[in-house]
């Protein structure tokens, strides 16, 4: 008997095509599709994405064509706990999440491997822009970034441990996206000429809408101030924003002004200009490391602090401020950096391999000017 | 590739879904096959002309044949596209109906109705019905009393009730609900009352008078016949009118041209199904006795669902302790064995059924339940095949799931 393998199916190209090339490496394909949207949940009249029925239908029709069983594992309950409450809650609070992170960990990586283990597979592969492979010197599997570095998503995958990556597979690895169109040209695959979706699959187009939807309370006035603590003007609510913005401040201010910060406690947005937008360094919490077993010392590394940032050269260090459990980081970057968000993951590589993540706290600025801050400091993690 | 056929599959696979779509009987299949001759498929039953009325003549015939299936008069019955169709009709045409002539707006339907009732129903209450659920007990049942009480509840705010709506077996767990006794209490309060009858076509007890309905429907594909066409029985003279609006086909109650080639299958269905009632009861009751104690003895731990209750043979619902429904479905369809588990959402993933969330029974076992339904081309060998590998397939999860939890066992 083949071995089994369970393919998370979105309906689109890359998936599709990991299917196929699983299926041509002779392994017994379960294709399947996650409903994550609970009823009502979906914003009206959108049926495309990730996820949606149209990407159920397409899936459906990639798996008839490959001749593989195809099932929809109802996993909303699991999406709106572990995805969309917190998402809401982050913003919320001031910070701005990667939720693509979180369904990562504890969606297609967990409760789904969960399932697929149980239908006695072997795995479950997606149509990731990543590589898996086990590097016996160190003893650990490791996380490495696609052939592909336009398209790697190695960014959203770094809270996977050994035990998920261990039953990871990611058949794209050494694709470029040309080349995986290429492919499902060649497969015959239905959805061959499709429109890539970088959406974050829930929000279309405007998060700012979907919190008034789901959470009202979002509506919180408050004021913006500078970075002196002087009151500039009035803004309706914290989560309306995130660190870097500039538009829809709603003042004018006579020179570029953007978002340095946002304190959920006290309903403060406060602004700068472009410099003060810059820090340091940042520090970053609930990390987990992947080709290392803890971080021990300080490490040479590169991080990325965004899904579209260039990766910026850094000293990585364990955080040893006291009541700390280890998983805390502080992070000198070799240049100072746009715009550190709280709630955003911060990845480290060294070349190809990702070291591990953590999600980011708080920015670190130039002593001075934290101390003159000192009211709008957040300490985050209330 | 496989087609998508249900019946006695190529590939081994046990069809153990009849309850969600029964295999084409070969003599309805036959009968169709004779109507769909290339160049010269049937005419229009509505036309003038020879072809016409040799239309309209088959589309009698079949009218015929389901209303003697019912013991009702053949001007009392409507073809429809299905039993959803025919069930939104029949609510949706007396309870409108009932507003307009009597001046009632209460709406009476039970909680385990299938959702073409359920949803008809919370679309009148849209339209500013007053509807109430009656409740089922934890056996999967409405009782009469229960419909009594729903119409209490109705009338306490003076609202008279128009419809009542109770389904003559459950097509997810198969009780079989006391509808002689509840059409007695909607009569008692001058309402219509109306049987969803589509999963009990085969029942000898299923006769209008006997029930004492007033409205019943029937879909085809569940004894047998096509799917895609359906009937509704409207008994004479009460009030009624259409949903529809159209030619004056169907007795202006269902305008459009019928679909005559379905409706000729589902009434050679229903004729042989009727001719052979008695030994298909009989071998429905038998298999279900070796499904159900089969099940019983291969897997542990495993329960009926509403065995508490008369239950609609061949029909079985049973909990699984330990295993999702979801994945044991999975499972049993890569092992062979086609079966389901409540209602699918529109992806095609399961929601949660509501029948068994109103019987009480707690979220674990609402979530680790699933439906074997067997008909009249099921034999005791492939209940005996399905038996074992249901057997396998609960094991395998199970250990699968012990081993995942000495894993993590060991890690932390």
């Amino acid at each position: 008997m083949s071995r089994r393998i369970v393919v998370a199916m979105s309906g689109g190209v890359d998936s599709s095509v990991a299917a196929a090339l699983l299926v041509e490496q002779g392994w017994e394909v379960v294709g399947v599709t996650l409903q994550v949207w609970p009823p009502g949940f979906h914003p009206p009249g959108r049926h495309t994405g990730c996820c949606s029925l149209d990407a159920v239908d397409d899936a459906r029709r990639v798996a008839d064509r490959l001749g593989i069983p195809y099932y929809v594992f109802n996993f909303q309950e699991l999406f709106a706990e572990a995805v969309i409450g917190p998402f809401t809650r982050e913003y919320l609070q001031g910070r701005t999440p990667n939720p693509c992170v979180w369904c990562n960990e504890r969606v297609k990586f967990g409760a789904l491997l969960d399932r697929a283990l149980e239908l006695g597979a072997e795995a479950v592969a997606t149509g990731h822009y990543a590589a898996v492979e086990f590097c016996p010197e160190r003893g650990r599997w490791l996380l490495k970034k696609a052939r592909d570095r336009r398209k790697d998503q190695t960014y959203a995958l770094w809270p996977l441990t050994q035990a998920q990556l261990a039953r990871v597979r990611f058949p794209l690895a050494g694709y470029t996206k040309e080349e995986v169109r290429a492919l499902a040209r060649r497969f015959g695959l239905p959805v061959a000429a499709k429109a890539e979706s970088q959406e974050i699959c829930f929000v279309p187009d405007d998060y700012r809408r979907f919190l008034l939807q789901t959470a009202p309370e979002a509506l919180a006035p408050g004021p913006i101030v500078d970075t002196g603590g002087k009151v500039l003007g009035q803004h309706p609510g914290v989560a309306f924003f995130t660190v870097g913005q500039r538009r829809g401040l709603g003042v004018a201010f006579g020179r570029p002004m953007y978002v340095v910060e946002l304190d959920a406690a006290s309903r403060t947005v406060v602004v700068g200009g472009r410099e003060e937008v810059m820090a340091q360094g940042l520090v970053a919490g609930q990390a987990n490391w992947i080709a290392l077993e803890r971080l021990a010392a300080p490490q040479q590394a590169a991080a990325r602090i965004r899904r579209s940032a260039d990766e910026v050269g850094c000293v990585v260090e364990p955080e040893a401020a006291a009541g700390d459990d280890g998983s805390r980081v502080r992070v000198h970057f070799d240049s100072p950096q746009w715009a550190v968000t709280p709630g955003q993951s911060v990845v480290f590589y060294q070349g190809d391999v990702v070291l591990g993540g953590a999600v980011i706290e708080r920015a670190v600025r130039a002593t001075a000017e934290q101390g003159a801050r000192q009211g709008h400091t957040t300490s985050a993690r209330a | 590739m496989t087609s998508g056929r249900a019946g006695n599959w190529a590939g081994g696979l046990i069809y153990l879904d009849y309850a969600a779509s029964a295999p084409l009987l070969p003599q309805a299949a036959q009968a169709m096959r004779e109507l769909l001759c290339p160049g010269e498929s049937p005419a229009n039953p509505a036309s003038v002309h020879r072809a016409g009325r040799q239309a309209r003549r088959l589309l009698e015939a079949a009218r015929e044949t389901v209303a003697e299936h019912l013991g009702a008069d053949p001007a009392e019955i409507v073809f429809t596209s299905g039993g959803t169709e025919a069930d939104n009709l029949a609510l949706r045409g007396a309870a409108w109906a009932m507003l307009r002539q009597q001046g009632r707006a209460g709406v009476v339907v039970s909680a385990i109705e299938h959702h073409a009732i359920l949803e008809a129903a919370r679309h009148l209450a849209r339209e500013g019905f007053r509807v109430e659920l009656a409740c089922c007990d934890g056996c999967g049942v409405v009782t009469a009393e229960a419909v009594e009480q729903a119409i209490g509840r109705l009338a306490a705010d003076g609202v008279r009730v128009g419809v009542v709506a109770l389904m003559a077996v459950n097509n997810e767990v198969g009780t079989v609900q006391p509808v002689q006794a509840a059409a007695a209490v909607a009569h008692r309060h001058g309402a219509l009352f109306l049987v969803d009858g589509v999963q009990a076509a085969e029942a000898d007890w299923l006769a209008v008078q006997r029930v004492g309905c007033d409205l019943l429907t029937l879909s085809a594909h569940k004894f047998g016949g096509p799917q895609g066409v359906g009937a509704l029985y409207v008994r004479r003279g009460v009030p009624f009118e259409p949903i529809l609006f159209g030619g004056a086909q169907e007795r202006e109650l269902r305008p459009g041209t019928p679909n005559l080639v379905g409706v000729v299958g589902m009434a050679e269905a229903l004729r042989w199904t009727r001719e052979h009632r008695q030994e298909l009861a009989r071998r429905r009751r038998e298999l279900d006795g070796r499904l159900v104690a089969g099940l019983q003895e291969a897997v542990e731990g495993l329960q009926l669902n509403g065995g508490g209750a008369e239950r609609w043979p061949g029909l079985v619902n049973v909990w699984v302790p330990g295993v999702s429904a979801e994945t044991l479905l999975v499972e049993l369809d890569l092992e062979g064995v086609a079966c389901s588990a409540g209602p699918a959402c529109t992806a095609g993933s399961l929601v949660p059924s509501h029948v068994l969330q109103a019987m009480g029974l707690e979220r674990e076992r609402v979530e680790g339940s699933v439906r074997l339904s067997l008909g009249w081309a099921t034999t005791a060998d492939e209940v005996e095949e399905a038996v074992v590998r249901f057997g396998r397939a609960v094991q395998r999860l199970r250990r699968r799931r012990q081993d995942r939890r000495a894993r993590e066992a060991v890690r932390t």
